[in-house]
């Protein structure tokens, strides 16, 4: 039988293992999701300030380079 | 990106409360093993993620096969997802089994047929995640990481059968173990219905994160569409 004590050692250091790795994956979701999320409103904030005049000098831009 | 669907809300509540359950039953209503005592313990959660691991990795075979006949983009991004889940989870499995190892086999890895097929299979899909960084084109990407996946899964039965075709010292929890293995039990019926229980919950757990990670990988795929439309 083994030695209650370094039984429980290693119980606890398995658990903790496992709770560690499931924690830090739940986080790494919650974290790419944040910066996803910043990133496309960033880009729609940034579609949203070209004006339609801006519009019409890159298409104007794009005709004269045809 | 639509809000998060109360299907889901409901499926992280449940998780959780299945879990803390988990824990519960673990630590409470199974009893203490003989000869292994608490470290024994460690087993309902070795065994739970591993199945959840392995069932992830065919279901991404399944995908890379939906993939490969259909070519819609969709079945990548599950693929993608059951994939990286399914390799946390495996991961999971050899380091609770290297901790139980340490004090009942004094040795925290052997070489032993078992073992060693686990770890040719976390390795494969570990390089599937890197080659796959390695393709630039979309469509490549999605093919090789089918292909790739089909292969890779025939690693699964083979890590899954090892104990019962070869001479190992891992112990069977179903059907019979090899004559050298070492570390086994007979399961009382409470220890029986805390490891089913254990594997509702991490199957559970694991339909949940792959519906979060499935939603991941659409976002992303949002992001990438609209900074290709802002570059042009």
């Amino acid at each position: 039988m083994l030695d209650p004590i370094i039984s429980i050692k290693y119980m606890i250091s398995g658990y903790v293992v496992i709770l560690a790795v499931l924690a830090a994956y739940l986080v790494s979701l919650i974290m790419r999701w944040r910066n996803l999320k910043r990133t496309l409103r960033s880009l729609e904030e940034i579609q949203k300030r070209i004006s339609p005049l801006d519009r019409g000098m890159i298409d104007d831009y794009e005709a004269i380079k045809r | 990106m639509e809000p998060q669907p109360n299907a889901l809300k409901v499926l992280n509540v449940l998780c959780a409360v299945l879990f803390l359950a988990a824990l519960g039953m673990v630590f409470i209503y199974a009893p203490l093993e003989e000869t292994m005592d608490y470290v024994q313990k460690i087993f309902y959660f070795h065994i739970s993620t591993g199945w959840v691991g392995m069932l992830g990795f065919l279901a991404a075979a399944i995908t890379g096969i939906l993939y490969l006949v259909t070519h819609d983009q969709k079945w990548d991004i599950l693929e993608f997802a059951a994939v990286e889940i399914s390799l946390i989870f495996f991961s999971v499995t050899i380091l609770a089994g290297s901790i139980w190892a340490r004090p009942v086999w004094n040795t925290w890895w052997t070489w032993d047929p078992r073992l060693t097929t686990a770890a040719i299979l976390e390795m494969i899909y570990i390089a599937y995640l890197l080659l796959r960084q390695g393709i630039e084109d979309p469509g490549r990407k999605a093919r090789f990481g089918a292909v790739y996946t089909l292969v890779g899964s025939l690693s699964v039965p083979m890590t899954f059968l090892s104990i019962r075709l070869f001479r190992t010292i891992h112990p069977a929890v179903i059907g019979t173990a090899s004559a050298s293995s070492q570390g086994g039990f007979n399961m009382t019926p409470p220890m029986v219905v805390t490891m089913v229980f254990c594997l509702v919950t991490f199957s559970v757990i694991f339909i949940t994160l792959f519906w979060h990670r499935i939603r991941l990988g659409r976002l992303a795929q949002a992001v990438e569409e609209r900074q290709l439309e802002a570059q042009s």
